[in-house]
């Protein structure tokens, strides 16, 4: 009796040890008033593009853009973010969900990633941890992306034309060693702020189960140059030389220009990940 | 492969004694294959572009187990190629995902490689396998389990869980590590082995290990969880009730909130011959608990909250299945089961069954932390909550009442009512839209033509005004017992508010069943809806084809 008395504490005692052990208690501030890091000083600064999937019915999606907002104030231009609406819930419904923002190229983009739940993420596209990351991973996924070091530049340069909506771009892509693999380029046009209604189940991020007055961020209208882009070059690539790629699109007279923007990323062919990506406005 | 072949080799060297390897050596198998050829059916809105050329969908398993003596080892080979329609599309891919190997004795098992363990009721940390949900949360470690002495169990495990294909590997989820000390006080005092009073008292502590990426948040990199529990026998009656408790944990299923977790589950019963009640109680307040605190999906689950409602069989029944809310839930149930006696009036020669059940969850009560924080805002502690406070928001409730009656040798017949709430803005995420009310009555009747031969006819109605209005069910069914059944079967959701979606969801089986193995083959459509095993629910979209179902074992 003696002997399982004992190995009774002995057994208590393990409990309690592993359980304190085991605890980190945080105590406010809980958010970090730090971060940011990431993409270097260097000349060429890596930029990560996060593309969130979603859709104007989709409730939980809210939420995400919020933290994909908050990401963008932690870093910056360095973080660039696309909304992508397509699938279920971006599916055009009775009033006041009649808005159509899908687009072909995001349609197809969500058939090739296989992504059936939203929100949905990609960051970069990277493979590290699984493709798609829901938006809790997106955080610290993006992070990790920002550490990355840039293997290639991206410059824009727009000239937009208010008489007839044509845009004028020119886009240079430069890396920044060689490489014998293939390398594509995907040039797209998006809005930003557009006021529409979203469905919402998170009270603390607006108003449930509607927003009636929510500003969609970031929604991809276009793939400028096909739902898969173009290849950059048909030959080895070569360190340091300009790959130069011009286009002239116009913009549709229901698009609000001055909230409209070009983000181009190069991806390579060969597993879809994404090593540069730019944003430029196109006034 | 050259894994399997290496885990098979030390196996068989392993052991000095190569004759008895084989001659004195058990093993067990179990297989099966679910296929379907999908084919467009615009009625119902599948079109090529649903289906996206993937025109056929088969999930696949095999266990294989080898005993001896006290050893034992399996391996589990899974292929999803291309997974079934509703599977996560990250269940895509073939291999064995699972191997093991254990040696048992009375004082000690161990077990190293993948294994499935439960401390309590799971409140804490439960691994299994769902195969209808493609659900696996595994454990990739170590387990010990230790019986010191007569009535006391003592259990530690440690590893990672499975997350459908992808390698643990540079942190990418959490490490799980749990003790568990089970004490049964009549095995252990021997003046108390026959006792009528039977105590059985439980303790669990679980903690998870996750590097804290996160650039927004300050994140516990160490959180536990810590449960009690007890089981109390006197004659009749039953007792047993567990209580869990979990530090900070903010997670993407609780929006990255700071509160502590806390759940308790009891149940109290009462059993006779021809009487059995059950009354059971549970409150949950926020104890999702994962290994990887990003996923919100169904994975990677450490513990496991049981539900507390009826699990209804006939499909129409089945039709708004309760999905658990770790979030935060009041439920209770009481469940009810008679039998008239034989001879009586109302029992008549073979007796009468009833069921009675009802359950109702509702939300907990939330309240600001203060007046500038709204509840739930992430980054923030939260919310405070009542433990006792019940919200007037219901997420479920189901009153069903069930009557079977074996009329004579032939006949024999089911009826049942079922009177339904459902949250279907919470449960199902259909934000917005107005809860279920239905009401669901069936008719099940069995004919036995021949001892071998019957036909069971199955009638069935849903009526509601909401989601999609009221449907309609009947099958008839015929089995050559013990090897043949053919299935018509009609599902009619007439009162679709889309009068171009009141289709008819037809289906025709045929299945062969011999010794261990069943085939089954099925053509015609399924129509969307929800499944839920444990209270843990995937969505299966609208299909149309042609599905075939093999399962054997040895």
């Amino acid at each position: 009796m003696l002997m399982k008395i004992k190995l009774t504490i002995a057994v208590l005692t393990l409990f309690t040890v592993i359980f304190m052990a085991g605890c980190d208690k945080i105590d406010p501030p809980y958010i970090n008033e730090s971060g940011g890091g990431g993409g270097d000083d260097a000349d060429v600064v890596q930029k990560v593009l996060l593309e969130d999937y979603t859709g104007h019915t989709c409730v939980n999606c809210p939420a995400a853009a919020k933290i994909a907002s908050d990401l963008q104030k932690l870093y910056g231009e360095k973080l660039i973010v696309m909304a992508v609406h397509t699938g279920f819930f971006a599916d055009p419904m009775q009033p006041p969900f009649d808005t159509d923002f899908r687009t072909n190229t995001g349609d197809k983009w969500r058939t090739d990633f296989s992504i059936v739940s939203y929100p949905s993420g990609m960051i970069n596209r990277g493979l590290e941890g699984g493709r798609i990351a829901g938006k809790g991973q997106w955080a610290s996924r993006v992070d990790a992306a920002m550490q990355e070091t840039a293997k290639a530049s991206l410059k824009i340069e727009t000239n937009y034309t208010e008489a007839n909506r044509q845009l004028a771009l020119k886009i240079d892509s430069r890396f920044l060693q060689n490489a014998s693999e293939k390398y594509l380029l995907q040039v797209c046009l998006v809005e930003d702020s557009i006021m529409a209604p979203q469905r919402n189940n998170d009270p603390s991020v607006g108003e449930t189960p509607t927003i009636t007055e929510y500003y969609h961020r970031h929604v991809l209208r276009k793939g400028v140059n096909g739902v898969n882009g173009e290849t950059i070059s048909s030959t080895s690539i070569v360190a340091n030389e300009t790959y130069t790629h011009e286009y002239n699109i116009p913009i549709d007279v229901a698009y609000n220009a001055d909230r409209c923007s070009i983000i181009v990323f190069i991806y390579r062919e060969a597993n879809g990940e994404i090593v540069q990506v730019e944003e430029a406005h196109i006034k | 492969m050259r894994k399997l072949l290496i885990f098979v080799l030390l196996l068989g060297f392993s052991h000095s004694y190569a004759q008895d390897f084989i001659d004195k050596a058990q093993v067990n198998g179990s297989f099966q294959i679910d296929g379907q050829y999908y084919q467009p059916d615009n009625a119902i809105g599948i079109y090529d572009s649903t289906i996206d050329g993937r025109k056929m969908g088969v999930n696949g398993f095999g266990n294989i187990t080898y005993t001896l003596g006290k050893f034992s080892a399996g391996v589990r080979y899974e292929a999803f190629l291309t997974p079934l329609a509703g599977f996560d599309p990250l269940q895509e891919g073939n291999g064995f995902p699972n191997m093991w190997a254990s040696y048992q004795t009375d004082f000690i098992g161990v077990t190293v490689g993948n294994f499935y363990e439960q401390f309590g009721n799971g409140l804490v940390l439960r691994a299994y396998e769902e195969w209808t949900l493609g659900y696996d949360n595994s454990i990739n470690g170590m387990r010990i389990v230790l019986r010191p002495t007569p009535g006391i169990t003592l259990k530690g495990v440690y590893g990672t869980q499975r997350y459908y294909w992808q390698k643990f590997e540079n942190g990418n989820r959490g490490i799980v590590r749990g003790l568990d000390a089970e004490f049964d006080l009549n095995q252990s005092i021997k003046s108390l082995n026959d006792a009528p009073v039977r105590l059985i008292l439980g303790v669990s502590g679980v903690s998870k290990y996750q590097k804290d990426k996160d650039p927004l948040f300050n994140l516990p990199e160490n959180v536990s969880a810590l449960a009690g529990r007890m089981n109390l026998s006197a004659g009749k009656f039953n007792f047993a009730t567990e209580y869990a408790y979990k530090i900070n944990d903010p997670s993407a299923m609780n929006n990255f909130i700071y509160r502590e977790g806390q759940s308790i589950l009891s149940s109290l019963s009462y059993s006779q011959k021809g009487l059995g009640a059950v009354l059971q109680l549970k409150r949950v307040d926020n104890m999702s608990f994962k290994s990887d605190r990003g996923i919100d999906g169904n994975a990677l689950d450490i513990n496991f909250i049981p539900p507390i409602n009826r699990t209804h069989s006939y499909s129409l029944a089945a039709r708004y299945p309760y999905a658990t809310q770790p979030n935060g839930e009041m439920a209770m149930q009481f469940q009810l089961n008679y039998k008239i006696p034989k001879g009586s009036v109302l029992g008549g020669k073979y007796g009468t069954g009833i069921a009675l059940n009802f359950s109702q969850v509702n939300d907990i009560v939330r309240s600001q932390v203060n007046d500038s924080t709204l509840v739930n805002t992430q980054g923030t502690f939260g919310y405070n909550s009542d433990f006792f406070k019940v919200s007037d928001h219901i997420f479920f409730r189901d009153f069903n009442l069930e009557i079977d009656k074996k009329i004579n040798q032939k006949w024999k017949a089911v009826v049942q009512y079922m009177n339904l709430y459902y949250d279907i803005a919470t449960i199902e995420g259909h934000a917005g839209e107005e809860a279920v009310k239905a009401n669901i009555g069936l008719v099940d009747i069995t004919y036995k033509i021949t001892n071998r031969n019957s036909l069971r006819f199955e009638m069935q109605g849903l009526f509601t005004e909401q989601d999609d209005g009221d449907w309609a069910a009947a099958l008839l069914e015929y089995t050559i017992a013990p090897t043949w059944f053919f299935t018509i079967a009609d599902q009619y959701n007439y009162g679709n508010p889309d009068k171009d979606m009141q289709q008819h969801y037809y289906t025709v089986s045929v299945g062969y069943v011999k010794e261990a193995s069943r085939i089954a083959l099925t053509y015609g459509r399924q129509s969307e809806g929800v499944v839920c095993v444990g209270g843990v629910c995937r969505q299966v979209p609208a299909s149309s084809g042609l599905s075939i179902t093999l399962s054997t074992s040895f």
